[in-house]
């Protein structure tokens, strides 16, 4: 089910009227009757894996609870939760393995066999990719680590946990919660709050302007570009290049944005995901912004383990690698997500290694660069890079990523923006005017939040004429934008 | 509660111009929607009221049948309730609504293109778009599109959501045409259509002289009816023969260049034969190709090619056709006849009705080219010879024969005056044209004045 689905519209308030009614002690069960629901509605089959993944996540919870209370010596619960978090591990991502990866592994090996002449004759699995698995599986795995660290005790009643786990707003698509943030919160009495709820139908609100406005306006002319590449180069590459991280921006925000009003309407907050990722002055600076669930996850859970940045340089540069590969192929088993993670992760490793001859010429210079030109310029200058690897993102492989880039260099269409070029490019005239509207809008909130205030305080404090002309601007855009929608959160694929 | 309420309120008040939208497209289709609306809406209007008249002939079927049935020619007692894109489905459910509001009629043509009984994408796009049917009858069809539509393109996953959504006038389902229309922009343009619709007894498609022209050939080599057609094809038949309807099934003429190959021709066969041994009431006729120049399109016949058919189809089965004219079908006629583009055309519309046809005639060529076409029709023609011109005058029925008619020169004009009508001036053509006026002797007006000129063997129109 979509957040912008007809289904789901009509969903949610049954959800929500039923929630508020029933008694608090059937609330978290019909919480997860409704989660479960809406994962089914999509392959009620696959619910199995979800069920798995909570039972055996759910199971190690306990079991390590009851090796920290058992009178076995300190060095055997180390190795007992270990054994236990290592089971829990492989059992999930052998899960995660087999459903997202293993064609992309046979691939590989079939390539690398084919290398040294080796022909590997295994056919592809006929394998329908779990919505969500990505996300549903690693926020059991935080919940194991939890435990396995002692910062939380393991939960004993499964219903809560199971909710946890599937809870609906953020089963599919994120942001990959915590068992210190979300679990705890399902123990709380809930009662029908009208200031949550308003806060988290306004940023549903500003969830689908994202999506419907933004993203899947952008997403037009991307996939006219993307979809046929070599009949355009230039600017008409770099405007698709532009508009696609917007796209994926908005896209991923706004799913994340829905998830976290809905929760709110709930009486749940939910964690930030994003903190405005392209006004970041360095790549460092945007993976704190970008996708903060999963970014945090991985600095926790792997690159924390794996050293971090405690045992020199050339090893936290490895580490960073590591991580940053991973969190490539997290999201999709393909080469280019795989490059697209290593290039961030040398983006960051030069990045670092540069830095001190920077700050020297800097000095030499005396350049002030706390002063707004200086800012913007490597705001500017970290989107260019960013930007550079959505292209391996985007594309289908490798090579053509390499040729979208080489055909985007052959800028002899400089005059797109005033010959109406651009029009061609699947966005009329009128869609053009709609978008730049609304990315001024995203602009003018990111800046707000950038300034340190909360969004949605800062509405309040406005007068309700000016209000009331920006929810009706934002509901007129989403309006006029149902036409070219449809399409699906990209995130879901991950 | 109090503060629910409030929040509902507020909610109401954001949503407000998406509520305003949504209200519009309930109130004004008209306004702002494409594809067919006026015509679906037309339809709609007509089969779900008891109509004043009693209708002996319908004509179902998809664009084709409603561009070659032409009401005004046929019978003013037959009225043309093919819709463009439609199946058999959406026909059974036309005729359903028909019959529950009016007097069955004695005679049904059904006529489809192959392509609607093999498959559709038109259901969403244009059946629910239009709201042309009720809700029970949309869940109908969605019930038999589920069970039996396999393989079609109107088979959908998004079943559920798309039908609410249209059944609701969603904004998703119209606001592309609202866009593109803006508010109220195609009111007057679709009002027009849906009179102009009315006018010509439901046939709205093709209603022009253009020529389709193509030299590629065209080869069918099967012929296929999906399941769920043929079981609607079926329930249209059962649908007929219940309320002592003769069904007459007629395959539509196709250009000259679309062949059928002989086993098309077997199939084709083999499924009529099997209809008939079920069903030894009906008929079934296959007209043959045209030339193209009676097609606006490869598909639809112009009206040319509709005047053609619908003549050819009376005089195969003249029972089914009264010979009274009404007022309204003379309008119709009218409205035909001031569209046309040849005078051969304006001959055969105006041919066994109370027109008077004057061609003046400063060519030379107007005896050798129309002179057989005006006795094949039935004419009763009188030469007038003027200082630099002929004057033809002919009559298109009896009664037409025996008027007094009166022509006149008068420096550069022409005085004409039929029986006890007043005087009708007319200007002198140019030397080699031909130009015609055509009389409406019912309501005794001028239905149009043309001027055509020779060019090899035919006469052109002027623009």
């Amino acid at each position: 089910m979509l957040f912008n689905s007809i289904e789901f519209l009509i969903f949610f308030p049954i959800v929500l009227l039923i929630y508020f009614v029933i008694p608090q002690k059937a609330k978290n069960l019909w919480l997860l009757a409704a989660s479960y629901y809406f994962y089914m509605c999509w392959n009620a089959k696959y619910i199995v894996l979800l069920l798995f993944s909570t039972l055996v996540t759910y199971m190690g919870g306990l079991c390590m609870e009851m090796v920290k209370q058992s009178r076995c010596t300190p060095a055997h619960k180390t190795a007992y939760k270990k054994l236990i978090v290592a089971g829990s591990f492989v059992l999930n991502l052998l899960l995660l393995f087999y459903f997202k990866y293993i064609n992309f592994a046979l691939d590989v090996l079939g390539r690398l066999l084919g290398a040294v002449h080796i022909e590997m004759n295994v056919p592809a699995f006929d394998i329908i990719l779990p919505v969500g698995i990505s996300f549903y599986i690693f926020q059991a795995l935080s919940y194991t680590m939890d435990v396995y660290r002692d910062e939380i005790y393991a939960e004993k009643n499964f219903f809560r946990y199971a909710l946890f786990v599937s809870f609906f707003p953020q089963l599919v698509a994120g942001p990959i919660e915590r068992s210190k943030n979300l679990l705890k919160q399902f123990s709380v009495h809930k009662k029908f709050d009208a200031a949550m709820a308003r806060d988290g139908l306004l940023l549903m609100l500003w969830g689908y302007f994202l999506k419907l406005v933004i993203a899947d306006r952008c997403a037009v002319l991307v996939n006219t570009v993307y979809g046929d590449f070599a009949a355009y180069h230039g600017f008409q590459i770099i405007t698709a290049n532009v508009l696609f991280a917007f796209q994926i921006y908005c896209d991923f925000m706004g799913y994340s944005i829905i998830a976290t009003g809905a929760a709110r309407v709930l009486g749940f907050r939910l964690m930030n995901n994003f903190e405005q990722p392209y006004l970041a002055q360095s790549v460092k600076q945007f993976w704190r912004r970008w996708h903060i669930s999963l970014s945090s996850w991985l600095r926790d859970y792997l690159y924390i383990p794996l050293g971090g940045n405690r045992k020199g340089r050339l090893k936290k540069y490895r580490n960073l690698l590591i991580t940053f590969l991973v969190s490539g192929l997290w999201h999709g088993a393909n080469i280019t997500f795989v490059i697209w993670g290593g290039l961030h992760g040398i983006y960051q490793i030069c990045e670092e290694l540069a830095a001190p001859y920077v700050d020297r010429c800097y000095k030499r210079f005396q350049i002030d660069t706390g002063n707004f030109s200086w800012r913007c310029i490597r705001i500017v200058k970290t989107f260019i890079l960013t930007d550079i690897a959505w292209v391996f993102f985007r594309a289908d492989t490798p090579m053509a990523a390499l040729r979208i880039l080489k055909r985007s260099a052959e800028l002899t269409n400089s005059g797109l923006l005033l010959t109406g070029g651009l029009y061609e490019l699947g966005l009329d005239e009128k869609n053009i005017a709609i978008l730049l509207i609304a990315l001024a809008a995203l602009l003018f909130s990111s800046l707000i939040k950038e300034s340190g205030r909360d969004t949605l305080e800062w509405l309040r404090r406005q007068s309700i004429v000016f209000r009331f002309v920006l929810y009706w601007g934002a509901v007129i855009l989403i309006t006029l934008s149902l036409d070219i929608t449809g399409q699906e959160f990209i995130y879901f694929q991950f | 509660m109090k503060k629910i309420l409030g929040l509902a309120m507020k909610g109401i008040c954001v949503m407000l111009p998406m509520i305003l939208i949504w209200a519009y497209t309930w109130m004004n289709p008209l306004g702002f929607m494409t594809d067919g609306t006026p015509f679906d809406l037309w339809n709609k209007e007509k089969t779900n009221t008891k109509q004043e008249k009693y209708y002996e002939a319908v004509f179902l079927g998809d664009s084709t049948a409603n561009a070659a049935y032409v009401p005004e020619v046929l019978s003013d007692a037959s009225i043309n309730l093919s819709l463009g894109s439609i199946t058999p489905m959406e026909a059974y459910y036309i005729l359903q609504d028909w019959i529950e509001h009016n007097e069955a009629p004695k005679t049904c043509y059904i006529s489809f293109l192959d392509y609607h009984m093999k498959d559709t994408g038109t259901f969403w796009i244009r059946t629910m778009y239009t709201h042309r049917f009720r809700m029970d009858q949309n869940l109908e069809m969605l019930k038999e599109i589920l069970k039996y539509g396999e393989g079609t393109s109107i088979e959908t996953d998004h079943y559920v959501t798309d039908f609410i959504a249209y059944e609701l006038r969603l904004p998703n389902k119209y606001i592309t045409s609202l866009m593109n229309a803006g508010f109220n922009q195609r009111y007057e343009e679709n009002v027009k259509a849906r009179a102009l619709s009315a006018l010509h007894g439901g046939r709205y498609i093709a209603r022009g002289t253009q020529e389709y022209e193509t030299s590629k050939v065209i080869k069918f080599k099967n012929f296929e009816v999906h399941p769920l057609f043929d079981r609607y094809y079926r329930r249209l038949i059962e649908l007929c023969m219940e309320h002592d309807i003769q069904v007459r099934l007629v395959k539509l003429p196709l250009p000259e260049n679309e062949k059928f190959t002989e086993n098309y021709k077997e199939e084709f066969g083999n499924y009529y034969d099997r209809l008939k041994e079920d069903y030894p009431d009906i008929t079934v006729d296959w007209i043959p190709t045209y030339k193209q120049e009676y097609f606006a399109d490869r598909n639809h016949v112009n009206s040319h090619g509709a005047l053609r058919f619908s003549r050819e189809m009376k005089a195969r089965y003249p029972e089914d056709f009264t010979a009274e004219l009404t007022p309204s079908q003379i309008e119709a006629l009218n409205d035909s006849i001031a569209d046309e583009n040849q005078p051969e055309q304006i001959i055969q519309w105006a041919s066994g009705k109370d027109y008077t046809l004057f061609f003046q005639d400063t060519s030379g060529k107007f005896a050798s080219v129309y002179g057989e076409l005006l006795k094949s029709n039935s004419y009763t023609a009188k030469k007038i010879r003027l200082e630099k011109a002929n004057v033809y005058c002919a009559a298109a029925t009896d009664s037409g024969g025996e008027r007094e008619i009166l022509v006149q020169e008068k420096k550069d004009k022409i005085l004409i005056k039929q029986n006890d009508q007043e005087i009708r001036t007319w200007e002198k053509g140019s030397d080699g044209l031909l130009k015609v006026m055509v009389i409406d002797n019912y309501n005794n007006k001028v239905v149009c004045e043309k001027s055509f000129e020779y060019m090899g063997e035919t006469f052109c129109l002027i623009q």
